[in-house]
């Protein structure tokens, strides 16, 4: 007599799983409390029938809703494919190497919105960027779930602290075992974390497909902090660079320009686009100059103050560029120290390209390189100016 | 059809009821029968009809709505049959999965009833493949450009340049208020014009004339039509050209303040010069002296500098003039000089 | 600072008891021969070799020449400090200087015009053609800012002689004063006389041939007249030049003043008078035509005679004189006054650091020197302004 041990479940929605025993097989089960076990025989009874595994009615409503959502993202994924080909078809386009960013100019092309904002213009994307991520099922028909942490809640952000503390102790063996060796962990390779962040609570929050707690998220931090603490944590620089935000500094810093060449050989660099309060500039360094400094047609006496015309020779001076170079600058708009404060940018900016790496990140240090974004306040109604407000009078 | 009280008769013969004649044959029928039910008991009267008894409500008849069009659209379709006209976006006929708006929390609305994409303009009857068939059709009435005509010649022979703009829409209505503007443009080298009427013709258009490419500008929008405009602008054109061949009685008033270039010869400067070379032997007579040449010198510097503009090169030249005019050295010798 | 002023102080106290002695021996003090000095103060002798470097006015002469002004207020004050005047050889002043010299005066006169921006060295310029002036024995007529007429006008009344102008008593007896200081030497040694009869009133009249100091004199002592005396003494002096008794030198700063619309003079109406109702101006006026000879007019057409920013986008001649100065100038020497060159802006920062003016430890350096030319855009009154706290 083989025992089949049915496993029935009454009509609960919660199940509490209490103790576990060992079945002839050796692996292990759990036994829920309210459980009735019968013993059934071999014997030709209408005991034969195969065993049902019932589902409580939310399982199934859960389940029957994770498949649904499913379905229906696979649903929209192709109505959007077969849209994409439509609009290549449509605009004489070849639909196989249609991009999204031909999607979006043929949308722009077909509906030229006046609105303002872009976010109401109309858009065509895939259903991964307009819906927000969902969780599929997370447990099976019988309940089980499949993430081994489903029952924290936060599967994947515990997850995630999980193999935080497992990369600390492999590398704590691997640090054992080379200073078994007398080896050093190598210098050069240490994880620099300047020019870089955590990534921020939302976003994480969108990767995880999980809301976090404030108090969650500083754990993460902590936990991740410990591990780049590490001297050997450049081994898992992959793992820690998936979850560092490079800051907006960075990123443009890396890319600097090369200067181009004009007609006579001499090596110059534009840019374009210098902001500052109500200014907008753009500057000119060439190279192999003799100090020429022009604004608008004008020397530097464009600007009668003594602190503009500093301004704007402060870059120079700290590079020690101000003999080597010429700055040809056009600025409209805003007033003297707006002005100055575009074209200074403007001829740091530049300056990139004819200097070496470490008076770049002195100028950094500086502040040269930051774009201020700060822009006037506006005066609002009631108030006589920004801040300002008419004068109190008791009665 | 005998026992159908009164009123039925005569709703039925309106054909508008024609069509509900079913629900009320049944209507009519299940009162016939209830009726002949009661003819054998006493009638009892009913106040307040029972739900059974009640005439079945007329249920709003659902149309069925065929799936859109857009299911069984070909991905290889020729878009520009689809969609040959401006019209007003119509979800169904397009086969893109759209969305536009906003909703608090959730997802863009997507393209049925949403009136927003129904406001946008939309060019989907000028897409670029419809754009090229128009350019196909076109071309029939079209003959190719003639290898002779290139900038210069086009110049010689055409210069007068009309220049119109149309616009597209993305609504039926083709009335844009923008398409009457009419420019005219033309080199005043092209017209033959002596001093007096460039000069005269120079005052009349004022800052339509750009001296640096020699282009004269008419920008006509007053009248509703651009045929009308572009009749305007050559009207414009032949007035201004002949009004500056004619000189007015009045024109002789000229003074020297209205100079439009500066004649050193007609200006103080002349006399004050003759003065000064001549002194102490006062010059009233200012026409029959002959001009040296530093006295020349001294003119195209001044008138230069009038002319051209005051800057430090036309000043220096002026300086240099005076100098030779008055007799004075270069410049600075390097020795010492005692008074 | 401490040990600056010390060194201020010795020099100062030395030259309280020596100034009596400077007046008759000028070259007692003089500082040695250097990148930014010279010896050589005496103008006529000035060339291309000195150029660039400072000299030593004599304080006789400056009090003589600059006692009623001549040199700009903030210029005196740092010659104060220094306890020199020192005045900086450039190439403008060589130029006029060298023209005068080598003019016909047998022609008319010759009309020479500085201009330049603000802060340039236009009246520095011209304080260095009235030295040189002096010490070769010109007539000297100098205003030495118009616009201190027009808009600071001391006092001014209804003119008795002419209808509808405009006397400035004060003003006009204060430059006869500064006239007289200024050729005290010429007026006292030659005999200059008057040439036609003035009859002021009843009693008092200018008789012909008698001297022109008692014209001044009778300016000075009889406000009353003053301005007609002013208007007087211009055509005396082109009468005298043109026979030759004297050679004249005529240096307005600020002439393009005269050609305002408006002063800040009102009448008894409390309309604005404009300039050509002045008596004062009629005789500058005059002075400028070149109906005489053996003279020499020097002016300035400066920028800031105008308030505000009136006239502001360009310091050309043509620009700030207007039409009707220009046609009446006409034909003349513009001569340019520039900033400084690099030579002569090493040569003033030299002298800075000689008179331990700069007291920055950068301001000596390669680096700091370059940013200061900068920073000052070579104009020297900015450099003056910013060295000023260094």
């Amino acid at each position: 007599m083989i025992p089949i041990i049915k496993f029935v479940v009454r009509n609960s929605n919660y199940v509490s799983w209490s103790s576990s025993s060992v079945t002839a097989n050796g692996a292990k089960v759990l036994w829920p409390s309210t459980l009735t076990v019968s013993f059934c025989t071999n014997n030709n009874d209408s005991e034969k029938k195969p065993s049902v595994k019932k589902t409580s009615k939310a399982m199934k409503a859960y389940l029957e809703r994770a498949r649904k959502h499913e379905e229906f993202i696979k649903k929209e994924n192709l109505e959007y494919q077969i849209g994409k080909r439509h609009l290549a078809n449509m605009m004489g386009e070849d639909p196989e190497f249609f991009t999204q960013e031909d999607v979006n100019k043929a949308i722009e092309y077909l509906f030229p919105s006046g609105l303002f904002e872009p976010k109401a213009r109309p858009f065509m994307k895939p259903p991964e960027e307009v819906y927000p991520p969902q969780k599929a099922a997370e447990f099976d028909e019988a309940g089980r779930p499949y993430h081994f942490l489903f029952y924290t809640g936060k599967a994947n952000f515990y997850k995630l602290l999980y193999e935080v503390v497992e990369n600390i102790n492999n590398l704590n063996k691997y640090e054992d075992r080379m200073i078994r060796k007398h080896l050093t962990p190598d210098p050069t390779q240490a994880m620099s974390m300047i020019g870089s962040q955590w990534l921020p609570q939302d976003v994480l929050e969108h990767r995880l497909v999980e809301p976090l707690h404030e108090s969650q998220y500083a754990a993460f931090k902590l936990a991740f902090d410990r591990l780049v603490s590490h001297p050997y944590s450049y081994r898992v620089r992959d793992f820690i660079e998936e979850y560092r935000k490079p800051l907006v500094n960075q990123v443009a810093l890396q890319q600097i320009p090369e200067p181009q060449y004009d007609e006579n050989g001499r090596p110059y660099v534009t840019t374009t686009n210098c902001l500052r309060k109500r200014s907008w500039a753009e500057v000119t360094v060439r190279g192999a100059g003799s100090g020429k400094i022009s604004i608008n047609g004008q020397g530097l006496d464009y600007f009668a103050e003594i602190q503009s015309r500093e301004q704007i020779l402060f870059p120079l001076i700290m590079t020690k560029q101000l003999k080597n170079v010429d700055v040809e600058a056009k600025v409209i708009g805003g007033g003297p120290s707006g002005q100055a404060g575009a074209i200074r940018w403007g001829i740091a900016f530049c300056l990139r390209s004819f200097v070496d790496k470490e008076m770049i990140e002195q100028m950094r240090l500086a502040g040269l390189l930051t774009r201020d974004y700060r822009k006037p306040e506006r005066k609002k109604p009631g108030q006589a100016g920004k801040r300002k407000k008419f004068t109190w009078k008791k009665r | 059809m005998a026992h159908f009280p009164k009123y039925m008769t005569t709703v039925l013969c309106i054909p508008r009821y024609q069509k509900q004649l079913p629900y009320v044959m049944t209507s009519v029928y299940s009162q016939i029968a209830r009726s002949e039910k009661q003819t054998e008991e006493f009638r009892v009267l009913e106040l307040v009809k029972k739900s059974a008894q009640r005439s079945a409500r007329r249920k709003a008849k659902k149309i069925e709505l065929l799936p859109p069009r857009t299911n069984v659209m070909p991905v290889d379709q020729d878009w520009s049959s689809v969609w040959p006209g401006p019209r007003s976006f119509h979800p169904a006929s397009v086969p893109l999965p759209l969305r536009q708006g906003y909703n608090k929390k959730g997802v863009s609305p997507g393209k049925f009833a949403n009136a927003e994409l129904m406001k946008i303009p939309n060019f989907l009857h000028l897409t670029p493949p419809a754009i090229k068939k128009h350019c196909e059709a076109l071309k029939k009435f079209c003959t190719p450009w003639p290898e002779e005509l290139n900038d210069e010649n086009c110049e010689k022979h055409f210069p007068v340049e009309v220049i119109t703009s149309d616009y597209c829409f993305s609504s039926p209505d083709i009335r844009e208020p923008m398409a009457r503007i009419v420019i005219l443009k033309v080199k005043l080298s092209a017209l033959t014009l002596d001093k007096h009427a460039k000069d005269k013709l120079l005052r009349l258009v004022g800052e339509r004339y750009d001296p640096s490419t020699d282009i004269l500008t008419l920008t006509t929008d007053r009248c509703p039509l651009k045929k009308q405009n572009y009749e305007y602008a050559l009207y414009l054109l032949t007035a201004l050209y002949h009004e500056s061949q004619k000189t007015e009685p009045w024109e002789s008033e000229k003074t020297v303040a209205d100079m439009e270039y500066y004649d050193w010869e007609q200006n103080v400067s002349y006399k004050n010069v003759l003065g000064t070379l001549n002194w102490p032997q006062s010059v009233k007579d200012t026409e029959n002296f002959k001009l040296t040449p530093e006295m020349e010198e001294y003119k195209k510097a001044i008138s230069d500098l009038m002319n051209k503009g005051e800057d430090l090169y036309t000043i220096s030249k002026y300086k240099e003039a005076t100098k030779k005019l008055l007799n004075l050295p270069e410049f600075l010798p390097l020795e010492y000089t005692t008074a | 600072m401490l040990t600056r002023y010390k060194f201020l102080l010795t020099v100062t106290r030395n030259n309280y008891f020596l100034r009596q002695l400077s007046l008759e021996s000028p070259n007692v003090f003089a500082k040695p021969e250097s990148r930014c000095r010279t010896v050589e103060d005496n103008p006529l002798n000035h060339n291309l070799e000195h150029e660039g470097r400072f000299y030593v006015v004599p304080p006789a002469v400056c009090n003589q020449l600059f006692r009623f002004g001549g040199i700009p207020k903030g210029y005196e004050v740092q010659a104060k400090t220094f306890d020199e005047t020192c005045l900086m050889i450039r190439k403008p002043a060589l130029e006029v200087i060298n023209m005068m010299k080598v003019a016909d005066y047998s022609r008319p006169i010759v009309k020479y015009v500085l201009f330049g921006e603000r802060g340039a060295g236009k009246s520095l310029t011209l304080a260095h053609i009235l030295h040189y002036a002096l010490n070769s024995g010109h007539l000297i007529i100098h205003v030495p800012w118009v616009p201190d007429w027009m808009k600071k006008c001391k006092d001014h009344t209804r003119s008795e002689t002419r209808e509808g102008f405009r006397d400035t008593p004060l003003d006009s007896a204060a430059w006869l004063a500064h006239f007289k200081t200024q050729n005290q030497h010429l007026l006292s040694q030659t005999d200059l006389t008057v040439t036609s009869n003035y009859t002021w009133s009843k009693r008092e009249e200018t008789r012909s041939g008698s001297p022109l100091v008692e014209l001044v004199d009778l300016g000075i002592n009889r406000i009353k007249y003053a301005s007609n005396i002013i208007v007087a003494l211009a055509s005396e002096v082109k009468a005298l030049s043109s026979s030759g008794r004297c050679k004249t030198l005529v240096a307005i700063d600020g002439f393009n003043c005269f050609y305002n619309k408006r002063t800040m003079i009102k009448d008894e109406n409390w309309k604005i008078v404009p300039p050509f109702q002045l008596t004062v101006t009629e005789a500058f006026i005059n002075l400028v035509n070149y109906n005489w000879t053996n003279g020499s007019v020097v002016l300035t057409a400066d920028r800031l005679v105008w308030s505000g920013n009136e006239r502001g986008e360009s310091d050309l001649p043509l620009y700030q004189l207007g039409k009707e100065a220009f046609e009446l100038l006409d034909p003349f020497i513009p001569v340019h006054v520039p900033c400084y060159s690099e030579k002569e802006f090493h040569s003033c920062m030299d002298y800075y650091m000689e008179r331990s003016w700069i007291q920055n430890e950068n301001g000596n350096t390669e680096e700091g020197r370059s940013e200061l030319m900068y920073l000052s855009t070579m104009n020297p009154y900015q450099l003056m302004k910013i060295c000023g706290p260094l």
